[in-house]
């Protein structure tokens, strides 16, 4: 441990020194009336016509630029005025530009080709989607706005219907998914049920999400990682505003604080009868809450090129349900922040972070027969990340990554076996990544995680390599050709039953030792391809193989029996992204044929979510005076279940002291065929929305009307083997939110 | 393009919200179904046996009696053999089935905590069920650490704790037998762990079946037990209270897993749409299981009797 420390450090100072003969322009680029900073924005020096984009920060660096001239600098981002600003470049000394722009009163599509030119220049990324709160908006919003529903837009991404906002990524299960608020992950990010995500859209600044071939910075996770970048707050002026919807009722308060700002929003449920229509007319008495806040520091008097911040997020949600028979609920999440971000004057930027992360969940039996169930996980992580910028353009990227993560579970099966387990063990994880980008036209990042120190306790693997490449040609002007490869490992899994279609209860552990950690390995292909200025196609392929893959033992008679066995699985499929804009309306449509297959002690199944094709389009158009209109519709081929083979009159009894039950205590019980086998029927449905802006004196108001699948298509959700009735999910629905600000 | 693209939309809606349907069934293959507890408080023993069906739709709706009749049933029990002989029974509750129960039966044989009872079921299709129980030896079992007396410095509850090495399940319930001078009959009541309030009406609730190796009753609940022991009679003295026991049922390790696995163990949220069986048959599905009973007397304080009003029988 010590001798990778020496290195790291030896790195940064050898880099610290290294002097550069040429120029360096940095910078952050804001929105000017917020001061809010706007991640993925372009920077072009016009007479060099080259360029970057800014990352997730709004921060900038351009290295290699000839010393002793002045430049004109390009600043763009859709929706805003473009800037041009300039600056004169001076050998050996970083120049800092601050650029603040303008929202745009120009129609998007006239600015848009523009603002895209720099980006697809640069990313190297395959299967990434980067989203902004904006294009939220396009999708008509039901109940809520939701980031893990909106994600249903885009290709690759399964859902098992209405009822759950949980994602399955490209034939990954949902715990295989990195959610991260800020840089910290969020264990179980789920309102009621998992009905909802519990980020409010309204502190999303931007959002990136990596179905796959994700770079070496990001471990932990062997699926996806979806990083939720939370806003900094109004560095110009106090803003509130207030929203209520159907469901709940929240608040946003933002305004500068000295040398900094702060934002933070609430979210509290206040009428759940609108979750009926989702849970097949049952009382759901649920209460949940959220709380996000932010706040940055960065003062020119003390350490000027460093910018602080503190975060947090706090959620409960609670099942009670007055009844001393019933069982009660009860689900927290709590997470704080501290991010240090410092650029010097050298090409050399590092970000410093602590965050300690926490999930509590309970299943309160009262005197009910449910068996009771507790699970707690605490994270507690020290992360580091250094990014030093070559004058070719080339970029190394080291970091480290020490959790401490200590989980227990107690519940119990219905075999009436215990499961009393607790777990502590440290991730000791660095990563390095070099970006080759100085051959134009080719793009190259290849790194690796290497695992010092594992969660497992007793994995006998040391020091294990987790390597990435990414690969990106361009072939013409128009068409760009892009790879990945990489492994990935994941210590920490969920005792998730496959067999539950809503589950309360996921409790987090650490994977056991006998069942290891889990891997995968991701093969990407794609094209990338503009059609016209204004109409992009995306392919991708992919394939998928995870090694270790724990699945919960059903077939757990004894406290002795293990909870978790192994297996594995494989997926592939192809998908195609279609997005244009014509005028003032926006196309999105995505087509993905999709196969998984799971093994597990010999036996080969589909998962639940192995949906084969799926077609998704949005339509959205901007009409004059704020109006927005949407309609979305989706089309899922028909998911898989497990047939029944016949029955056969099963004894239940609950009292042997009354007489002898075997007489006639019987009920028709269903016998199981092989799993998932069969097939429900396809799945489709069409949402519509309208919204509109407008101000009432100094007071803005956005009105959202959505009709939820329109025209009712009965989607089947399950069938009652007992009965035989077949639940369907969700009916029409109308919905609507009101927003107030000030 | 849009005038493209929304045709084609509202079409394909048209064409995929015809109605489409699924079968909930896959190939059918009988099999059989054997199902019998072992009591040790009687010489009567019973078995059932049945066979799989098929049914479209609700299986509720299948009204055809699946007993398997002309089988050769035979038990085994400290080096003795149990021929099971068929025979009709009136059911209280007909549900599905019109005719009469049916059941394998015999009445000599009353197990043996600790020793084995082993059964076979030829049926007559020539396949040959079986399994075997080992009978709970409750001897083992011992109180140590119970509370010993019910009385008035039982300051806040009575405590009744079991040491077993088996893994099983219990079910405990705690009795007062009394006697009433008037009609001179003797009756056990039973006292519950928790008195509840539910649509405006006082519940009791009684202990379920539990792997738990203990089980407390409040001294409250206690005192409003025996009250209620003459709730609607103003003569008090009736009322001779005659002892008190913990009676406790020990399950097999057997019957124990099969009562965790039909037991009410899900929320009332989650939905399980595979349910995994558990049986412990050879060369079918059901149950073939035990349990015995063991009693732990309790002393009850003359004080606390008279307190209540109520005589002192012991």
């Amino acid at each position: 441990m010590k001798r990778v420390l020496l290195f790291i450090l030896l790195f940064i100072v050898s880099f610290l020194l290294h002097a550069q003969d040429k120029g360096i322009i940095r910078g952050f680029i804001a929105d000017s009336t917020s001061g809010e900073v706007l991640p993925f924005a372009n920077v072009l020096i016009l007479e060099l016509n080259t360029g970057t984009a800014t990352d997730h920060n709004g921060y900038f660096i351009i290295t290699g630029v000839p010393p002793n001239r002045t430049y004109t600098l390009s600043a763009s981002y859709i929706g805003y005025t473009k800037k041009l600003i300039k600056v004169h470049v001076s050998q050996n000394k970083t120049n800092f530009v601050e650029i603040h722009l303008e929202l745009s009163g120009v129609r998007l599509s006239e600015i848009e080709k523009v603002a895209e030119y720099v980006p697809k220049q640069k990313e190297m990324d395959i299967s990434i989607n980067r989203i902004k709160l904006k294009d939220l908006e396009y999708i008509p919003q039901g109940v809520e706005t939701d980031i893990f529903r909106s994600l249903r837009t885009l290709s690759g991404i399964q859902s098992t219907g209405d009822i759950s906002a949980r994602f399955y990524v490209r034939g990954g299960s949902s715990n295989q998914n990195l959610v991260l608020f800020n840089d910290a992950p969020i264990y179980n990010p789920f309102h009621a049920f998992g009905l909802f995500s519990v980020v409010d859209p309204d502190m999303v600044n931007n959002i990136e999400f990596y179905k796959g071939g994700f770079p070496s910075q990001y471990g932990s996770r062997i699926s996806s990682v979806l990083k939720i970048i939370t806003k900094d707050g109004n560095k110009n002026n106090y803003r509130s505003s207030l929203s209520v919807s159907q469901l709940a009722a929240k608040f946003l308060v933002e305004g500068p604080i000295p040398y900094g700002s702060f934002i933070l929003t609430g979210r509290k449920s206040f009428n759940t009868n609108v979750l009926r229509k989702f849970l097949n007319d049952r009382e759901a008495p649920i209460d949940f809450h959220d709380l996000s806040f932010k706040a940055t520091y960065s003062n020119p008097d003390f350490m000027a090129t460093s910018r602080f911040s503190i975060y947090g997020f706090l959620s409960g949600d609670f099942l009670k349900q007055n009844d001393p028979l019933l069982e009660d609920f009860n689900w927290k999440n709590n997470l704080f922040g501290f991010k240090w971000f410092h650029a010097g004057d050298s090409p050399l930027f590092f970000e410093v972070g602590l965050y300690v992360s926490n999930f509590f969940g309970n299943v309160l039996p009262n005197l009910s027969s449910v068996n009771e169930k507790k699970n707690e996980l605490n994270d507690v992580t020290i992360k580091m990340d250094f990014n030093y910028l070559f004058d070719s353009k080339d970029e190394i990227n080291v970091g480290l990554n020490i959790s401490n993560i200590r989980t227990s579970l107690f519940l119990k099966n219905q075999f009436g076996a215990e499961t009393n387990l607790t777990n502590y063990g440290t991730d000791f994880s660095a990563f390095i990544k070099y970006r080759l980008m100085q051959i134009d036209n080719f793009g190259c990042d290849v790194g690796t995680r290497i695992k010092l120190v594992g969660l497992i306790s007793g994995d006998s693997k040391k020091y294990t390599f987790e390597p990435r490449v990414n690969l990106s040609l361009k072939l013409l002007d128009n068409l760009t050709l892009k790879t990945a490869w990489g492994i990935y490992q994941q210590e920490l899994t969920t005792l998730s039953d496959e067999t539950e279609i809503i589950s309360l209860f996921e409790p987090w552990i650490i994977a056991p030792a006998s069942v290891g950690s889990t891997k995968s390995v991701h093969y990407i292909g794609g094209i990338e391809y503009d059609l016209s200025e204004k109409t992009s196609l995306k392919i991708e392929t992919y394939y998928k193989f995870v090694h270790d893959y724990p699945t919960l033992n059903n077939y757990k008679f004894e406290e002795t029996d293990p909870d978790l066995i192994s297996g594995s699985l494989e997926s592939s499929g192809i998908e195609f992204q279609l997005l244009s804009s014509i005028e003032q309306l926006k196309i999105s449509s995505t087509y993905t044929f999709s196969r998984s297959y799971r093994t597990i002690n010999g036996w080969v199944y589909y998962p639940k979510y192995d949906s084969r094709h799926n077609f998704n389009i949005n339509l959205s158009y901007e009409f004059p005076d704020d109006w927005i209109a949407s309609l979305y519709w989706t089309f899922n081929s028909a998911l898989p279940f497990t047939q029944s083979r016949g029955y056969y009159d099963k004894l239940f009894f609950d009292d042997l002291y009354a007489a002898n039950p075997v007489y006639e205590s019987y009920k028709p019980f269903a016998i199981l065929d092989d799993i998932n086998l069969g097939r429900l029927t396809n799945y489709h449905r069409m949402d519509l929305s309208v919204s509109k802006k407008f101000r009432i004196a100094f007071v803005a108001c956005e009105v959202d009307v959505s009709a939820m699948n329109v025209y009712s298509r009965k989607n089947i959700f399950y069938f009652k083997r007992d009965t035989g009735e077949k639940v369907y999910m969700l009916p029409f629905l109308l919905t609507a939110t009101l927003k107030v600000s000030l | 393009m849009i005038k493209v693209i929304i045709p084609i939309i509202l079409i394909s809606c048209l064409i995929l919200s015809c109605k489409e349907d699924f079968s909930t069934e896959a190939k059918y293959r009988e099999r059989n179904v054997l199902t019998c507890i072992i009591s040790p408080d009687t010489s009567f023993q019973a078995v059932t046996l049945f066979r799989t069906y098929r049914v479209e739709g609700s299986p509720n709706q299948f009204t055809e009696y699946p007993f398997i009749d002309s089988a050769d049933v035979k038990m085994w029990h400290d080096n003795q053999v149990y021929q099971f002989y068929d025979t009709t029974l009136e059911r209280q509750n007909t549900g599905r089935y019109i005719e009469s129960a049916k059941v394998y039966y015999n009445n000599s044989l009353k197990p043996i905590g600790g020793k084995y009872v082993e059964v076979e079921a030829l049926l007559p299709n020539g396949l040959l069920l079986r399994a075997e129980t080992l009978v709970p030896d409750v001897d083992k079992i011992s109180f140590q650490g119970s509370s010993t007396e019910i009385s008035s410095d039982n300051k806040n509850e009575i405590k009744f704790i079991w040491a077993d090495e088996q893994r099983v399940m219990y079910d405990p319930r705690f009795l007062v037998v009394v006697s009433n001078k008037i009609t001179h009959q003797i009756n056990t009541v039973e006292i519950p762990i928790k008195y509840i309030v539910r649509n405006s009406a006082e519940e009791q609730v009684h202990p379920s079946i539990t792997s738990q190796k203990s089980v407390i009753y409040e001294s409250a609940v206690i005192r409003k037990a025996f009250q209620n022991i003459s709730k609607d009679d103003s003569v008090k003295s009736n009322y001779v209270i005659m002892g008190a026991y913990l009676e406790l049922m020990v399950l097999d390790k057997y019957l124990s897993t099969y009562y965790s696995s039909i037991e009410n163990f899900l929320d009332e949220f989650t939905i399980k749409v595979d349910l995994p069986d558990y049986t412990n048959i050879d060369g079918g599905f059901g149950i073939f299981g035990s349990y015995n009973l063991i009693k732990y007397n309790i002393a009850v304080d003359k004080n606390f009797i008279k307190s209540f009003g109520y005589g002192a029988g012991f």
